[in-house]
């Protein structure tokens, strides 16, 4: 009952802008703002209920939909899956927030966006493999219009190229799904159903890489990702967080919950291969970083090295590394979404994201400076904030599993360092222009939105425990699965 | 006494057709708007009477049952929006209303025997009553020469599909000796099947169907009618006519001729793979809306033979729903079309350029019918797509599937066009504002809003109805 609740509130908001009144603009972001601010506290509720011993999928909701076809409304999250929803509620919060002058045409922006986040949260709890496709879907194609419409730079291409690029994922996505549904006797959707199929190995394998490239194409996965870096530097701000910090872990949530969780041997056959390409991702990507002058393509191609490093702990299949991966699903959702935050507060201050054009910001915005050098450091895995904790888990487990892979992707870290102490160095200390001397700092929303971000990653690594514990109440049953296969 | 009873929504439609014919000669000063209500009515009594009169068979020829009534209400409902969407739109038309209503009605009767036909003849029959009022609707504008011409094109090719047709059918007579179904089925099971001469009656046969429900590589006369005709007359061509079509080709494929499933299935797929690449293909570069909307609607044909690819009962049911969908989802993407060629006279894609802000009522609306004919959820396309894709995939079709799922995603690149042009663009300098759309096309506007998402979300209902109404189509 209380997923269904967390689900309706973004719809219900996103019903009530549509019939605001059109010339009201501002009404349309308290909307907004209530409706993520009521699914945060439920989510929140849910997290604290959760039982951590009990393990297992939890909050169940089944009504049947379509009983000719198998198809039922089904929710529940187990520990991965209410991470992530965690991660949504709060990414979405702080996006309104970021987004909060955002007034041009924002009825049908704030619409658009709750519909959005719709879809990902019914992706993070659907056990139903229908509702997880449709949810899918959902989330994905308002993405063309936010982008379209509100974006910046050579958006109608980037949106469309994106759209196009997740759509024909998603068209590999419901082969498999399909072939998931008729092999075997029993028809069902239902993803409790579709575990108890006992799949031959030989079907695995052939299945195994079209879901993975499916989903992979919406994680970044290289040679897939060049939708992401333009769709997100196109982006505005709150979509750019969205994107980056939940949407692309759709895409990594969807390998692990049916990738691996269903074709284990697939994924046994297949991961040694695949690990290779996600070094590229690690590695490629941060080269890529450190080259690009526009600070949002800076962020973007962070994301897709950073998203390597989630995949390359799924590759590893092994506990340790796995926890790593959800927890770095996590960490990167929250510091790419205060990223993606604070870039668009630098462009709506400076109006230029060029980094050379840029520099000595701190004078002007301490507050904005130092919420960036926070996100840099988690970006560069200082210890004492969550992506520490991530990465070292994903590199414990590679070390233990593959070494020469693991000693090349550490290399990534190296690059990362290299361009994000590169690029605070160059925008906010320095000589600064004189034209930037009228400039503000973050004003009372921006800094609650950024306290909140920085909050939550600071807490995690602190404690990490926090979540891990909840992340590990997941990953041990699909560890006993992979430990079984021969 | 009690077989005729059968025929009762025949007999109604006819009796209104016939009143909606002479009621100018016997009160010349009936307002247009009485006239129309009438007809409304008409279709909603024969609606009524469809599904009270009782199932049965009538001498071997006729034949009452759900699947039936199932197409028969999809049609009927689209010539009732069609009625609605013409209601105001032919103030511009040299022609009388009644006389339009007349050839509406008589397609309707038309396509009401190719629904109860089970005999080759009488679908023959039923099919030619059902083609030759849209030709005649098509050609409506005779000051437009691409009305004209639109016509022209699709009397030629309609008379020569339908030559193909009967050549096709008179050559399984010979082979088989029989015209009705039943007794064909049973021939073929008997060993008939081999025959040569019924192997080149199916193959005419399949050309012939390929014409009528505008299958590539016989579609070229379909954009030109479509663009042509006037736009209520090709909602009802896009929507009954393509239904009509496939009802016409489960009955003679599936019910008919099951034994040579192998030969047409093969066909068939082939002509599904074609045709679903071919429109998308063709529909990229279009700038005229109704173009556009005409090669979109060849390639959900494309999609739509996929069922009967499948194959009972899973398949014939998928198509069923899909046909449903389709019928919301077009009309509301031409009411739209309707309504802002009524306001602005244009059917480019320009006229489009920032309806989002223009109106956004309208813009909401082609924006749902443009993403359910792309497939997106949760919208009725969507919902259909799965189903009828599912279906085919269960039969072994990967191939093909692979095929259309990539093909949707392509689709969506030129349907993404036009809400670029809605949603994207600003509307150009001096766009006078729109008129506010007449309460008619306003109805249908709703009814076909409520029937996206309703399919798409709750979908039940209608996919157990059309699996029961397909379950006896094989005694």
């Amino acid at each position: 009952m209380l997923l269904s609740l967390i689900l309706a509130t973004p719809l219900l908001a996103s019903l009530i802008i549509i019939f605001l009144p059109r010339e009201k603009t501002t009404w349309p972001r308290w909307v907004g703002l209530a409706g993520t601010l009521l699914a945060l506290a439920l989510t929140i509720r849910v997290f604290w209920m959760f039982s951590i011993p009990a393990a297992g999928y939890q909050f169940a909701v089944e009504k049947p939909l379509l009983p000719a076809l198998g198809i039922q409304y089904a929710l529940a999250v187990d520990g991965m899956g209410l991470t992530m929803v965690l991660l949504t509620a709060i990414i979405i919060f702080t996006g309104m927030l970021a987004s909060w002058d955002a007034l041009e045409r924002s009825q049908e922006f704030f619409a658009l966006l709750l519909i959005l986040v719709t879809g990902v949260f019914g992706v993070f709890m659907a056990r139903d493999l229908f509702l997880f496709f449709l949810f899918y879907e959902l989330a994905v194609l308002p993405m063309y219009l936010l982008i379209g419409i509100w974006g910046t730079g050579k958006k109608e291409y980037s949106a469309m190229k994106l759209t196009l690029y997740l759509l024909v994922g998603s068209a590999l996505m419901l082969v498999g799904i399909l072939g998931l549904y008729f092999s075997g006797q029993d028809h069902s959707f239902h993803l409790d159903a579709i575990r108890q199929k006992a799949y031959t190995r030989e079907f695995q394998i052939i299945f195994f890489p079209v879901l993975f490239l499916g989903f992979g194409t919406l994680a970044g996965f290289w040679p897939f990702h060049t939708w992401s870096p333009d769709g997100h530097a196109s982006a505005p701000t709150a979509v750019s967080m969205l994107h980056a910090g939940v949407l692309m872990k759709l895409g990594a949530f969807g390998i692990i919950r049916v990738g691996l969780e269903v074709l284990p041997a697939g994924a046994q056959a297949w991961a040694p291969y695949l690990g290779l390409f996600t070094l590229v991702n690690i590695v490629y990507g941060a080269l890529v970083a450190t080259a690009q002058t526009d600070l949002k393509y800076v962020v973007a191609y962070s994301s897709v090295s950073h998203m390597g490093i989630v995949l390359l702990g799924i590759c590893m299949l092994q506990p340790v590394a796995l926890n790593g991966a959800v927890l770095q699903m996590f960490s990167h959702g929250i510091m790419t979404g205060l990223f993606f935050a604070l870039v668009g507060m630098v462009y709506n201050r400076t109006h230029t994201r060029n980094i050379p054009d840029l520099g000595g910001l701190a004078k002007r915005m301490p507050y904005l400076a130092f919420a960036f050098t926070v996100g840099g450091l988690v970006s560069l895995g200082l210890p004492g904030f969550s992506g520490f904790v991530a990465e070292l888990l994903v590199f414990i487990g590679a070390f233990a599993t593959k070494p020469v892979l693991a000693a090349i992707a550490v290399t990534g870290i190296l690059f990362t360092a290299i361009y994000v102490l590169r690029v605070i160095q160059k925008i906010f200390f320095g000589p600064m222009h004189p034209h930037f001397a009228m400039l503000t700092d973050a004003n009372a929303v921006e800094k609650v939105c950024l306290a909140v971000l920085m909050l939550v990653l600071l807490g995690v690594g602190v404690y990490p425990a926090i979540l891990l514990d909840v992340i590990d109440a997941s990953i041990q049953p699909l560890h006993a699965v992979l430990e079984a296969l021969p | 006494m009690s077989q005729w009873m059968l025929l009762l929504p025949e007999c109604v439609l006819t009796i209104f057709l016939g009143v909606a014919l002479t009621a100018d000669l016997v009160l010349p000063a009936l307002p247009r708007r009485v006239l129309a209500l009438l007809v409304l009515l008409g279709l909603a009594v024969t609606a009524a009477c469809v599904w009270w009169t009782p199932a049965g068979e009538f001498g071997g020829v006729f034949l009452n049952d759900g699947f039936g009534r199932f197409a028969k209400t999809i049609v009927l409902a689209a010539a009732a929006l069609v009625v609605l969407c013409a209601w105001d739109f032919d103030l511009v038309w040299l022609r009388p209303w009644n006389e339009f209503l007349f050839l509406l009605l008589a397609s309707v009767l038309g396509m009401f025997f190719i629904a109860s036909g089970r005999e080759l003849v009488l679908l023959y029959v039923g099919l030619e009553l059902a083609t030759f009022p849209i030709v005649l609707l098509t050609a409506y504008q005779p000051a437009d020469p691409k009305s004209a011409e639109g016509g022209l094109k699709f009397l030629i090719l309609a008379a020569l599909a339908s030559a193909v047709l009967l050549f096709g059918l008179s050559l399984i007579y010979a082979a088989t000796g029989t015209t009705q179904l039943t007794v064909l089925s049973e021939r073929l099971h008997q060993g008939a099947a081999s025959s040569p001469l019924l192997l080149m009656g199916l193959l005419f046969l399949l050309a012939g169907l390929g014409f009528k429900i505008v299958l590539a590589p016989f579609h070229t006369w379909a954009p030109d009618a479509y663009e042509g005709a006037p736009t209520p007359v090709t909602v009802f061509m896009s929507v009954a006519s393509k239904t009509a079509g496939f009802v016409l080709a489960v009955r003679i494929l599936s019910v008919g001729l099951p034994a040579v499933r192998g030969t047409w299935g093969a066909v068939l797929a082939v002509l599904a793979a074609v045709t679903m690449t071919l429109g998308n293909l063709a529909a990229i570069p279009q700038q005229n809306i109704k173009r556009l909307l005409a090669y979109s609607s060849i390639a959900q044909a494309g999609y739509m033979v996929m069922g009967l690819v499948a194959f009972k009962p899973l398949g014939l049911s998928a198509l069923l729903y899909y046909l449903a969908a389709y019928l919301f989802t077009n009309v509301a993407a031409f009411a739209v079309v309707i309504a802002l060629e009524r306001a602005t006279g244009s059917v480019e894609i320009e006229a489009y350029y920032g309806l989002a802000e223009r109106s956004p009522r309208l813009a909401l609306l082609m924006l749902l019918a443009l993403l359910s004919l792309a497939g997106i959820p949760p919208l009725a396309g969507f919902t259909a797509k799965f189903y009828l894709f599912a279906a085919v995939y269960g039969q072994g079709y990967i191939w093909l599937v692979v095929l259309a799922v990539l093909n949707s995603a392509l689709s969506l690149y030129y349907y993404l066009r036009v809400i670029r042009a809605i949603y994207i663009h600003q509307p150009e300098e001096n766009t006078p504002p729109l008129p506010s759309t007449p309460w008619p096309l306003s109805l249908v506007m709703a009814v076909t809003l409520l029937g996206i998402l309703l399919l798409g979300v709750y979908p039940g209902p209608i996919v157990e109805a059309a699996r029961v109404v397909v379950g006896p189509l094989w005694f």
